[in-house]
């Protein structure tokens, strides 16, 4: 892997950024596959996200971005 | 932050609504990759989700709602946009809108305040006279103001006013003023004069500069004794006039004293006190009070005024005045023989400390005097001091 294909291959990665555990953004989301209070499932192409917590809540959505708030206990990279 | 992103989308409108459906988490994907925008998404119950668009993106969900399968439902529509919809036919709201906005303009096209800070009250009052004659008080029409002229009149009226600047900001006027320090008393180099003593006492040493001197070291002169003579008598040119210049340091004595009387009196509130409320409209002053005549027999009078403005500086020409009297009344107790002599020390104290800049001490004694009535506290100081004083020579005119 020469280093363009790693710079392509870090920008297709989604850029995950955490407020303590009361807020999370989520850059590159191809998708929202689950939405419920206890959990969040989002797509981001190469992996899917699952974001586990209490009241969560999608504050917003746009191009791409989401952010989530609530309590969250915990996040899983699934394949 | 948060307020700057509800008022935007306050002023956009928004639209809240419901999905129903099992593919709601479809639905909002494919909103979103639409274009569409979404926040508040929260799931109200199994099956149904809320959120909310821009007011003008909600058609756009339409479509997208039946590509995913789901019911989408307007709940409510929020924001400016709505609001003006609401009343679009009501045109009285809005030509009354406009009025106010346009007597807002034109009210702050005039002066409705003038602030005089860093003055005496009675000061401020006599500078606002001034202005007042040059043609700028409350109700004045700010545009038509010569500020510069303003500036100058003020500056010309008063001797000790050394830098005048009026700035106006919205209607109200600042006139911002700087009190010129007093000028020492002194003769120009370029007139004759004549020095004498400003006190009495014992001439140590003369340095005369030019004029003639009349005393010596170690003689005694009284207060207004001529030192040294501003006219020169010469045989060769005759008389001429100079402008004396000498040092005369001389040994004086002086007594400060202070007089404490047993009996103090202090005025204190009593507790009960009156309000009266005026009110201003544009600079003219309406009692709101039927009787202000004052009911106490000795008060102390607080003046509030609380204007109506927008803002710092759009001060709008309304504005309450609360006259607040509260009684006063005055209380005697007595001082004890320690306390007095305190008393009196602290404050002879207080004045040598204004007075003794500029002396030198040579002794200094003190004396303490009571009787039945006060005490009283007294220095004498035998000083080294410079007495010489310049006094001008008036031709054709009687000099001291």
């Amino acid at each position: 892997m020469n280093e363009r294909e790693m710079k392509n291959g870090a920008n297709s990665d989604p850029q995950i950024e955490f407020c303590g555990n009361r807020q999370v953004l989520v850059e590159g989301c191809r998708g929202i596959l689950e939405y419920e209070p206890e959990t969040i499932k989002l797509n981001t192409g190469k992996y899917n996200i699952r974001l586990n917590g209490r009241e969560l809540q999608l504050k917003h959505l746009a191009m791409g971005t989401v952010l989530v708030e609530g309590c969250l206990t915990g996040l899983e990279f699934m394949a | 932050m948060k307020r700057f992103i509800g008022l935007t989308a306050w002023m956009l409108g928004c639209a809240v609504f419901e999905i129903q459906g099992a593919y709601g988490e479809r639905f909002v994907t494919e909103a979103a990759r639409a274009g569409i925008e979404i926040w508040g998404l929260r799931r109200k119950c199994p099956g149904i989700l809320e959120g909310k668009v821009r007011l003008g993106q909600y058609p756009d969900l339409a479509p997208v709602s039946l590509r995913c399968g789901v019911t989408l439902e307007l709940c409510e529509t929020r924001g400016l946009p709505v609001l003006l919809r609401r009343y679009r036919y009501r045109m009285g709201l809005l030509v009354g809108f406009l009025l106010f906005l346009i007597d807002l303009f034109v009210l702050s096209l005039f002066v409705w305040k003038i602030e005089v800070p860093g003055v005496s009250a009675a000061r401020a009052e006599e500078i606002e006279a001034v202005l007042a004659e040059n043609g700028f008080e409350v109700g004045t029409f700010a545009p038509s103001v010569n500020f510069r002229q303003l500036k100058y009149a003020v500056m010309l009226a008063f001797d000790d006013i050394s830098f005048v600047s009026v700035n106006l900001s919205g209607s109200r006027a600042v006139v911002e003023v700087v009190l010129a320090d007093p000028a020492p008393e002194h003769v120009p180099a370029d007139v004759p004069c004549n020095i004498y003593a400003s006190s009495e006492g014992q001439i140590i040493s003369i340095e005369t500069l030019e004029g003639v001197p009349y005393v010596k070291a170690g003689d005694a002169v009284v207060e207004g004794q001529l030192l040294v003579g501003g006219i020169i008598d010469s045989k060769i040119m005759g008389y001429r006039l100079v402008h004396a210049m000498a040092s005369v340091r001389a040994r004086t004595f002086r007594t400060l004293s202070v007089t404490v009387p047993y009996r103090q009196t202090e005025t204190v509130d009593t507790g009960r006190s009156r309000s009266y409320y005026s009110l201003v409209l544009f600079g003219h002053r309406f009692d709101l009070t039927l009787r202000p005549e004052p009911e106490y027999e000795q008060y102390r009078t607080e003046v509030s005024e609380s204007t109506l403005h927008i803002g710092d500086n759009l001060v709008l020409p309304f504005s309450l005045i609360r006259t607040e009297q509260t009684e006063q009344t005055e209380i005697v107790y007595r001082y004890t023989e320690e306390q007095a002599r305190e008393e009196a020390l602290r404050q002879l104290k207080e004045r040598e400390r204004i007075w003794l800049p500029g002396r030198e001490i040579e002794d200094k004694r003190e004396n303490c005097v009571s009787d039945g009535e006060c005490v009283r506290y007294a220095y004498f100081y035998t000083t080294i001091e410079q007495i010489a004083v310049s006094r001008e020579i008036y031709s054709g005119k009687d000099d001291k």
